[in-house]
């Protein structure tokens, strides 16, 4: 997966810095709000000390024998993805709230531990997230490619293995994929560690 | 317009108000530190996104309501990313999750 697309054009290249550069101007003119010279000079000097220091810290891998950024993500698909997971977020909230305030709180918590063949580490590190703020369902650990979340209810955990989440993390950075294939050797933890865990003392 | 404005940005806040306090009483109700987590990352990120935005939106068009969404832009970033620290520096202590009332029935 870690095939590196050659760069075809000026944008395609250059992307990443235009892009960060257009984002710096426009936090720079939200924050400071005014029009004069000497704090646009400001500005362009802090963009461009950020920009060094970030050029520099591009070098780093972000895990071993992974360097970050040779694949690129699709812009397009970002932004839909971004509106997608606002909706989620909403519903999330709503979700976690009804199951607080219901008188019987109809909570089954369980550990659900799967693996997910997403193409590079930036797109664990987004779903990751993305688990987190979906409904019922919280990222505790991720080793490689093996992640482990807590899930509030059933009904989460067979959302969350249906791997949509899954692909639509991946479509953004590849072409096609399966939401099938996606998410494989799952395991659930439904009791038993804590159990032991007690009687043992 | 104005009235209209102030409606909008009204029911934002209370909504949101209303989600920080049922993740308060998430907090109370819930049994073990997972399931706490969950009331405390989710419905709370989703409070504070609702009243900040209804605080966007009585501003109106200006900069502090541009800031507003830049705050809103980094809580809704650095909520899931705390929640999961806390989160993995108790699985990887070894807290133990709570897996519900059957299995304490079962012991006893």
């Amino acid at each position: 997966m870690n095939k590196t697309t050659v760069p075809s054009s000026f944008w395609m290249r250059y992307r990443g810095l235009i892009l960060q550069a257009l984002l710096l101007t426009a936090l720079w003119l939200i924050l400071s709000g005014r029009l004069v010279p000497i704090f646009f000079l400001w500005g362009f000097l802090s963009i461009a000390l950020v920009m060094w220091l970030s050029h520099k810290l591009h070098g780093i891998p972000l895990a071993e024998n992974e360097p970050c950024g040779a694949t690129r993500i699709n812009i397009p698909r970002l932004s839909v993805y971004l509106l997608w997971l606002v909706g989620e977020i909403v519903k999330s909230g709503v979700y976690v709230a009804y199951v607080v305030l219901h008188p019987k709180m109809p909570i089954q918590p369980m550990i659900v531990r799967f693996t997910s063949k997403q193409p590079n580490v930036l797109a664990r590190v987004i779903l990751g997230n993305s688990i987190t703020l979906t409904p019922g369902t919280l990222t505790l650990d991720i080793d490689g490619s093996r992640f482990t979340v807590h899930a509030l209810t059933r009904y989460t955990e067979e959302g969350l293995v249906s791997g949509d989440m899954e692909a639509r993390v991946a479509r953004l950075y590849m072409q096609e994929c399966n939401a099938a294939d996606m998410c494989c050797d799952i395991e659930l933890i439904t009791s038993g560690r804590g159990r032991r865990g007690r009687r043992g003392k | 317009m104005s009235f209209l404005q102030d409606a909008v940005a009204v029911i934002l806040m209370l909504s949101g108000t209303f989600f920080m306090l049922v993740g308060s009483i998430g907090i109370c109700r819930l049994p073990d530190f997972y399931t706490r987590t969950h009331a405390a990352s989710k419905v709370d990120t989703l409070g504070i996104l609702l009243f900040l935005s209804g605080l966007a939106v009585f501003e109106g068009f200006s900069q502090s309501a541009a800031k507003l969404l830049l705050i809103i832009v980094f809580v809704a970033l650095t909520n899931p990313v705390a929640t999961h620290a806390l989160a993995r520096r108790a699985l990887l202590f070894g807290l133990k999750p709570w897996y519900g009332h059957k299995d304490e029935k079962e012991e006893r």
